[in-house]
């Protein structure tokens, strides 16, 4: 024990001593350093690569505007991809409603004149991909795809007035190569309209296939 | 002009090329845990990265082989100088970071439904100016508000920050055309307001305000109206 505890005291005596040596070298050669202080900044690189997050690209399907008839909806969609779950999505779609049975049977006066049968919206959106997989043509060739749930709000100019619009859906997207893919939607739109005489809920179903270019 | 500029430099660029250092990395047919990994890339292959889409990178191998890698696995990849790779990302950091700000929003305005989409640009982290568009899509009128507000942000550098702001704005008032055919009617308005923004994810962020308009009108008294939002951002 008592050996150890001598030990001990030998090397601190020799570090201080050591140490005490060093610095009275070190003051005698300050002007010539052993270690340059001035270390290089390491430049830290990014990865030089693409980022291909939104998705662009129109539309063209049927819509159902709730009395006035199927009508061809066209429009254009822009996605931004905020992870391989999670997604936004804008659209601007138009389409022009087409005579209510009544207007074709009674043949009474248009309920709706000019450009009041425009039919025009918009409305932003977030997606879920829930079911990412692949498609199969023949035995060689696989195209990934994925299916979706979507909704958002928006708004929708239809018979001379905006109306507050909630749309809902699923969609399926297939990506035919690494930059485009083709999308496959199912929307119902619902928005109050008073052009029947009373405020109702309609109920505006809405099919289209969009072609959309990643970049 | 700009656009083919820069295409054509893409095309004549050489894309960087990564080690792997991990004993190997996955890849899988697209991006996304979804799909199946159908190679292995192993210790030492070369990987050139082609694209990346969301958390996932597209490589190329030297036998011409193409599929994607997660971010987590690529991060511990080497560059040329032994480095790790690092990758742009939105994190954290770059929120407290951030400048632009870009978002939609949806609630109420006195009674009416309310679709706001805003862009903001920060001078200091605190401090930010604000461009907004609102429509307004009530039961007897629509209409829409053209906004600029200045926002103080309070612990800009915490996950939930709350701020305050204050604005001029232009609110044009259109009835419904079933109901009366009026004109439209223009209102200047004062507008003060209290928030709070929350970190999400990534590039992601939830907003959710509370807005008093001061509606200065030419009858005897202003009008009040009070606003309620919640919506997404994305910063840059």
């Amino acid at each position: 024990m008592e050996t150890r505890f001598l030990g001990i005291l030998l090397v601190l005596t020799g570090l201080l001593a050591g140490s005490a040596t060093a610095w009275g070298q070190g003051a005698g050669r300050a002007a010539d350093q052993v270690i340059d202080p001035s270390v290089e900044r390491r430049e830290i690189r990014r990865a030089d690569i693409d980022s291909e997050n939104f998705e662009v690209g129109p539309y063209v399907g049927m819509l159902s505007i709730e009395d006035f008839g199927v009508n061809t909806v066209v429009g254009i969609k822009a996605i931004f991809h905020v992870t391989e779950d999670i997604f936004t999505e804008a659209n601007i779609g138009f389409s022009r409603a087409g005579t209510t049975s009544y207007e074709r049977l009674s043949g009474s006066s248009p309920l709706l004149n000019g450009s009041d049968r425009d039919y025009r919206y918009w409305n932003i959106n977030l997606g879920l991909n829930v079911l990412p997989g692949e498609a199969f043509l023949g035995s060689n060739k696989a195209f990934n795809s994925s299916f979706y749930l979507i909704g958002g709000l928006g708004s929708t100019e239809f018979a001379g007035d905006k109306h507050f619009t909630v749309n809902g859906g699923f969609g399926y997207q297939l990506i035919m190569t690494d930059a485009f893919a083709l999308r496959i939607d199912v929307r119902d739109h619902l928005f109050e309209l008073d052009v029947l005489g009373s405020k109702e809920l309609t109920n505006n179903f809405e099919g289209t296939i969009a072609v959309t270019w990643f970049f | 002009m700009l656009f083919i500029a820069s295409f054509s430099a893409q095309a004549g660029k050489q894309n960087q090329q990564v080690k792997v250092a991990d004993p190997y990395v996955d890849m899988r047919t697209g991006p996304g845990r979804g799909y199946p990994i159908f190679h292995i890339a192993k210790r030492g292959a070369e990987l050139e990265l082609l694209s990346r889409r969301t958390d996932w990178v597209q490589v190329r191998l030297v036998d011409g082989k193409e599929g994607w890698v997660d971010l987590q696995q690529m991060r511990r990849t080497l560059q040329d100088d032994g480095s790790n790779t690092k990758f742009n990302d939105g994190s954290m950091a770059d929120y407290v970071d951030h400048r632009w700000e870009v978002g939609v929003m949806g609630g109420d305005f006195g009674g009416a439904n309310v679709l706001t989409g805003y862009g903001s640009f920060a001078f200091t982290p605190n401090i930010a100016v604000e461009l907004a568009l609102s429509q307004l899509l009530g039961n007897v009128s629509n209409g829409h508000i053209i906004a600029v507000n200045l926002s103080h942000t309070f612990f800009s550098r915490s996950r939930i920050s709350p701020f305050i702001s204050l604005g001029v704005g232009e609110l044009v008032v259109k009835p419904q055309t079933t109901l009366v055919q009026a004109e439209n009617q223009r209102y200047d308005t004062a507008i003060a307001g209290l928030g709070v923004k929350a970190y999400l994810t990534r590039r992601l962020m939830f907003r959710a305000e509370y807005k008093d308009y001061f509606v200065f009108t030419n009858r005897d008294e202003n009008e009040d109206v009070r606003e309620w939002k919640l919506g997404f951002s994305v910063f840059y």
